[in-house]
């Protein structure tokens, strides 16, 4: 029995110290709460940056901001301590593509159903078309949302640029972070991107009604923003706006690597490197991927294995649909081999579990540690221009962190605290104690053998049978309940963990009040230590080509006498 | 001979150079590569962009979607080079692509380099929406309004075009440059047509601003007007005996083909559809069959005359010196039902062969084979399992044995 951390008095009163308030324009009612939310974090294994480590590290905050980060580091006189030995620091992830706080998009009128509707239905001087609206801004409409907040922080993530996943041109995002704060706090930069896509979302309007009628408009719109900046032509706040937001970095959501190439072309039409948020296939065409020059937006979305056991259903699934089905985990890992540079986003992700496990499952098909942290922090931060404040643990940045029982990446390891602009939010709560262990086990009249491992735990009735024990540890307190005898009724124990032993009251399988006391025996045989797993295999993989070309070209294509040349070869 | 992607000489007895792979073809007989015409295959998310009566502003040139499986199932019917149309929703469509059909390359390298643009018009039925449930209030609803949008559009494109010229400030409108394009004869159009009142109105109306139909495509009663065609000029890409799909197409007959080459029209027969252009080549057999066209002068409905029609006839279309080498091997004569490309080569380069391509179908069984039972394992092992749901659809025939995707 060990004593893990050791937490200062208390999580409640953690989860209502707030730093000084920035809402200075803010009326209170009551006592004014003057702390500066000053902590130090102590004896932690934090990793500053990827790459980096700092051991025994103490990270000091203050009013929200990193004062210092140092090994060994004392406490300053003042701060609350909170002792994190044995655990990780790691700065919190970033989303340059979310969608949070926001209002759902809604058409701009009634659509036409049996009739097309030839122009927009929205009121005012805005664009003809309805699914161009680059004046939306998300900033102006953010109200955060405590519910996503929450599975936002589960998933690490910190900060994101929330817009409006709706149109050709989406407009422009914030960054705000994900805190349980009014919008005033966590607004960190308006207009921080300009989002587009192919799709026209929402949008009744007849027009476009295909892809190429997408792209043709947003050609077109390049032109007409240009056209409206030299003239007086006409008052119009969607083409005034788009003018102003090309700035700004410019998004391209797309759902396809061919689409991906589509957007890099359109964007070079006009002299715009579009950001591209793919689709997660990029490894189908690596090479043409990379010659767009465009930062990723790679997602982690993969697909299920399907249900083959019938082998008339597997028979319906296309050869690229299986292969994708094997490649997508890979696809980060390639790109980072292949130098394309990249970010990771959790879309398509709602569950945090789920997100995490993505994220695992990358690192295991070869995405390495480092550049998958880079990609969630520093890339992002320096793209969304706010690496001044957030993306590494460095003086002066906000204090978003994470507080990991292990090396993040790692099976097993979970997120403990989730620290936003220097306000903790507990995820899974850290335990006081580890309970693992060989336990004598008096209750009553009788002695029993407790064993507590990783994975359940069970009591010794006799030298031959062992029946399942539920141990739950809160605060301090622990109950445990058993069956007295095999299909008997359960014993039910409650009490209280100290160094030396545990002891309370509780009823037997009768029924009766009886006192009880355990202690330590032994170490637990099984060990509760995170654990890297290996790759599940190198890339390339067995039954994917060398390289990575078009999955049914490579098979079902080019290989006749001559060999395979590229066009820039050829004399044409 | 094909040598750098050309074809360097064609004769009886002529020697490659040192190293030239030599390529048996005994018994078996050498063309050209097919053109076909007008095809909808490899595009992406778009056919027509149907909102509005003229959308020359759309391009199937953004959209080629270079997996499309068809491009290699048209490869093992000889055809080399494709014309990728828009559809046929609104009086003017949007811009055609023209590709070569080189199978595992980018969307762009596909792009026949140097090809001049084409845009496709539309008459009849489709365009006046007859036919749709939701045609509500988009213009036109007749065939008197489909010519006033050729009227009105190409008016405006005019008063356009010389706003330009004299260097007055206009607003750069990319779909009125497209047509400001075709009146300059910078661009073509392929029109589709049925009827012959509306084709004759078509011709008229491009006389009066001056340009020509370039081509009429389905054309089914291109038998009537031929003449009238060969004085303007437009050539006809139709079907060999493809009808009754619909009333207007009712009068059309399967002699259309032989008759409109007699009176002088450049005539190609095209597929309009994924799975005839397989088989190009016994289309233009019914050519001979119907109307007693020569063999040679069928063969030229799915080669040379396309490339005519296409502007690309210095390229392609013909087995000559100096052009692509865009070729097809045929295990038999080419107008023959038994005959099978045994290779098609586009710019010298070997896409399709038929002895490959049954390795390839036991190597993408083998990988099959190998994801299924590695999904078996993973979904054995308690990962989560989704229903093995196709995607999209697929090509049956009556004589499908083994289909898999």
């Amino acid at each position: 029995m060990k004593r893990t951390i050791q937490l200062i008095a208390g999580l409640a009163l953690i989860l209502f110290a707030h730093a000084a308030s920035a809402q200075e324009t803010f009326p209170y009612n009551g006592i004014k709460d003057q702390r500066e939310g000053w902590y130090a974090i102590t004896h932690a294994t934090l990793i500053p940056q990827a790459g980096k480590q700092v051991d025994n590290a103490t990270l000091v905050i203050k009013n929200g901001r990193i004062i210092s980060v140092t090994s060994g580091g004392k406490v300053p006189d003042g701060a609350v301590e909170i002792d994190a030995t044995g655990k990780y620091v790691y700065p919190s992830f970033i989303d340059m593509y979310a969608e949070y706080g926001l209002p759902k998009a809604r058409p701009a009128g009634e659509g036409g159903r049996m009739q097309p509707q030839m122009l927009s239905n929205k009121n005012g001087a805005y664009a003809w078309n309805e699914a161009l609206k680059p004046e939306f801004r998300a900033h102006e409409v953010f109200q955060p949302d405590t519910k996503a907040a929450k599975n936002w922080r589960s998933m690490g993530f910190g900060l994101v640029s929330t817009h409006q996943m709706d149109g050709l041109s989406r407009g422009t995002s914030a960054v705000v972070s994900v805190a349980d704060d009014r919008p005033h706090e966590v607004i960190l930069k308006s207009q921080a991107g300009h989002y587009l896509s192919f799709r026209k979302g929402v949008s009744t309007q007849s027009y476009p009604t295909s892809l190429m009628g997408a792209i043709a408009l947003l050609r077109q719109t390049y032109l007409d923003a240009d056209w409206f900046a030299k003239t007086a032509g006409e008052q119009n706040f969607s083409l005034a706006q788009w003018n102003e937001v090309q700035k700004l970095p410019q998004i391209f959501a797309v759902e396809d690597w061919q689409e991906a190439l589509r957007a890099d072309k359109l964007g070079d039409e006009f002299g715009r490197q579009y950001l591209i948020k793919g689709a997660g296939d990029e490894y189908q065409r690596v090479d043409k991927i990379k010659q767009t020059g465009a930062t990723f937006i790679v997602p982690l979305r993969f697909p299920d294995a399907y249900d083959v056991s019938d082998p008339y259903d597997a028979h319906r699934l296309s050869l690229a649909q299986l292969r994708h089905w094997e490649m997508a985990p890979a696809n980060a890992a390639l790109l980072a081999k292949e130098g394309v540079p990249f970010v990771l986003t959790a879309d398509g992700h709602s569950k945090p579990s789920d997100f995490i496990a993505a994220l695992r499952k990358a690192i295991q098909h070869g995405l390495s540690e480092a550049d998958a942290l880079r990609a969630l922090t520093e890339t992002p931060a320096t793209l969304l221009g706010v690496q001044q404040d957030a993306g590494t643990l460095s003086v002066g940045k906000w204090a978003n962190f994470l507080i990991t029982s292990g090396e993040i990446f790692a099976e097993g390891a979970k997120i403990h605290h989730n620290w936003v602009q220097g306000k903790p939010y507990v995820v899974t709560a850290i335990p006081q104690w580890n309970l693992q262990g060989e336990y004598a086990l008096k209750a009553g009249s009788r002695a029993y053998n407790l064993s507590i491992g990783r994975k359940g735990s069970t009591v010794a009735i006799d030298d031959s049978t062992r029946l399942d024990a539920t141990v739950k540890e809160e605060g301090g307190l622990v109950s445990i309940s058993f069956p007295q005898d095999k299909g008997g009724n359960l014993v039910r124990l409650t009490g209280v963990i100290t160094e030396g032993n545990w002891y309370g009251r509780g009823q037997d399988a009768d029924g009766q009040w009886i006192q009880w006391e355990a202690t330590s025996s032994g170490q637990a045989t099984d060990d509760k230590k995170a654990k890297r797993l290996l790759p599940l295999r190198p890339l390339p993989h067995p039954s994917t080509p060398a390289t990575y070309p078009i999955p049914l070209a490579h098979l079902v294509g080019n290989s006749c006498p001559q060999p395979r040349q590229s066009l820039s070869e050829m004399p044409l | 001979m094909l040598q750098a992607g050309k074809i360097a000489a064609v004769g009886g007895s002529i020697r490659g150079p040192k190293g030239a792979v030599e390529i048996d073809g005994s018994g078996m007989h050498v063309t050209p590569g097919i053109i076909d015409e007008h095809t909808h295959i490899a595009a992406s998310r778009s056919i027509n962009e149907s909102s509005q009566e003229c959308t020359a502003e759309v391009r199937i040139g953004d959209v080629i979607d270079c997996t499309d499986i068809d491009i290699y199932r048209q490869l093992s019917g000889g055809v080399t080079t494709a014309q990728i149309l828009h559809g046929s929703a609104n009086p003017i469509g949007g811009q055609s692509a023209l590709i070569k059909l080189r199978w595992g390359y980018s969307p762009e390298e596909m792009k026949f380099e140097g090809a001049p643009g084409f845009i496709k018009f539309a008459l009849g039925e489709n365009v006046k929406q007859a036919n749709r449930s939701n045609a509500g209030i988009r213009y036109p609803q007749s065939r008197m309004g489909v010519e006033q949008v050729y009227e009105n559009y190409f008016t405006e494109a005019r008063a356009y075009g010389e706003a330009l010229g004299k260097g007055l400030p206009v607003r750069r409108d990319l779909e009125l440059e497209t047509l400001w394009e075709i009146l300059q004869g910078k661009r073509f159009i392929t029109c589709h047509s049925y009827q012959q009142g509306e084709i004759n109105m078509l011709m008229k109306l491009a006389d009066r601003f001056g340009f020509r139909v370039n081509t009429f495509t389905h054309i089914l009663e291109g038998y009537k007007v031929a003449d009238k065609m060969a004085a303007h000029g437009a050539g006809g890409s139709s079907f060999a005996d493809w009808w009754v799909y619909k009333f207007e197409v009712i009068e059309a007959i399967p002699h259309n083909g032989a008759i409109m080459h007699e009176q002088g029209v450049t005539v190609a027969f095209n597929s309009d559809d994924a799975e005839m252009a397989r088989r190009l080549n016994q289309e233009a057999a019914k050519a001979v069959l119907f109307g007693g066209v020569a063999e040679e002068e069928a063969l030229k409905f799915v080669t040379l005359n396309p490339a005519k029609l296409l502007h690309v006839d210095d390229r392609v279309g013909s087995l000559k010196v100096g052009k692509d080498a865009d070729v097809v091997l045929w295990t038999d004569h080419p107008l023959s039902v038994y005959a099978r490309a045994k290779q098609t080569y586009v710019d010298g380069i070997c896409f399709y062969d038929l002895d490959a391509d049954v390795q390839k179908r036991e190597a993408v069984q083998a990988e099959r084979h190998a994801i299924i039972q590695k999904m078996l394992k993973e979904q054995q092992g308690g990962a989560r399992t989704q229903p093995a749901k196709g995607q999209g659809s697929r090509h049956y025939h009556c004589d499908t044995e083994d289909d898999e995707g």
